[in-house]
């Protein structure tokens, strides 16, 4: 099985609204911290990834058409968002092969 | 699996995506667009799907609706019309947790009512429905919680009987008049 790169994003209560992530890892792991504001963020451009933010205030999230992307989002503010195409939720395969490879 | 329970989800777009597994108990789907999404053994309890849209493309085996609002839910068939989502039309695409509410659609379509402990089915109508109509109706619309309805027991039904149904309503469920 080929390794794969996950860097990991852990981002402290703030304003991140209209942040764009784009990067040359295989799958990012984003933690939002609760209750910060992350409006219009676009991750169109990762393939993997996994976003954990309770509570956070995601509206008009957009994600790219064949991107896999795991949300750990409960009690979110996600309106408007856009995941037309992509898929919620990685396999534990492809779940436990992304978390062999990690690094921060 | 992605949890996204109890998030505000008005207006998402999930055209064609892949949400199988997805918890959404709780969740706020108002005006969310599901056409031709993979949604199989997703948890839609008590979500509320008010103005929400899906397709003959829409995948929902197996899904649970357990308490879920689906009033102003609108169906779009392969010919492009588009419909008021039906409780029935749901159980035939397999959806979880809806049987007594098929029941209660058809009741209210046939202007009839029936009541379950703490629970009212149809509308105030000029002709009761009894236990053994509405077994009879949710077997009908082919959905599987037929055997609990049958066993529910059944209250506040008026005085007034249903001629050729008394032999019925002496069967398992109880009837109080």
């Amino acid at each position: 099985m080929s390794q794969l790169n996950q860097h990991t994003l852990n981002l402290p209560l703030g304003t991140y609204s209209g942040a764009k992530f784009t990067g040359k890892c295989d799958a990012y792991s984003i933690s939002i911290a609760e209750g910060s504001v992350a409006r219009n963020m676009d991750i169109s451009g990762l393939k993997f990834t996994q976003i954990s933010a309770p509570g956070v205030d995601l509206t008009g999230l957009r994600a790219e058409a064949s991107s896999i992307i795991t949300l750990h989002t409960p009690g979110a503010k996600l309106d408007g968002a856009n995941f037309a195409g992509a898929t919620l939720g990685m396999s534990h395969r492809l779940s436990h092969s992304v978390s062999e490879g990690s690094h921060e | 699996m992605s949890n996204l329970r109890f998030a505000s989800l008005i207006g998402a777009d999930f055209t064609g995506t892949n949400a199988r597994g997805v918890d959404f108990h709780g969740a706020n789907l108002t005006g969310a667009n599901l056409t031709g999404a993979n949604l199989a053994g997703s948890d839609f309890s008590e979500v509320n799907f008010t103005g929400a849209r899906i397709s003959a493309g829409t995948d929902l085996q197996g899904a649970n609706f357990t308490g879920a609002i689906i009033q102003g839910m609108t169906f779009a068939d392969r010919d492009g019309n588009v419909t008021p989502v039906s409780y029935k039309q749901l159980a035939e695409r397999g959806v979880q947790g809806i049987g007594l509410q098929v029941a209660y659609e058809k009741a209210g379509q046939e202007g009839r009512f029936f009541k379950t402990e703490g629970v009212s089915f149809g509308q105030e109508a000029t002709q009761p429905l009894d236990y053994a109509q509405a077994a009879a109706a949710m077997r009908e619309s082919g959905v599987s919680a037929v055997q609990n309805a049958s066993n529910a027991t059944l209250g506040q039904m008026p005085a007034q009987a249903v001629p050729g149904q008394q032999q019925e309503r002496d069967g398992p469920g109880t009837m109080r008049s």
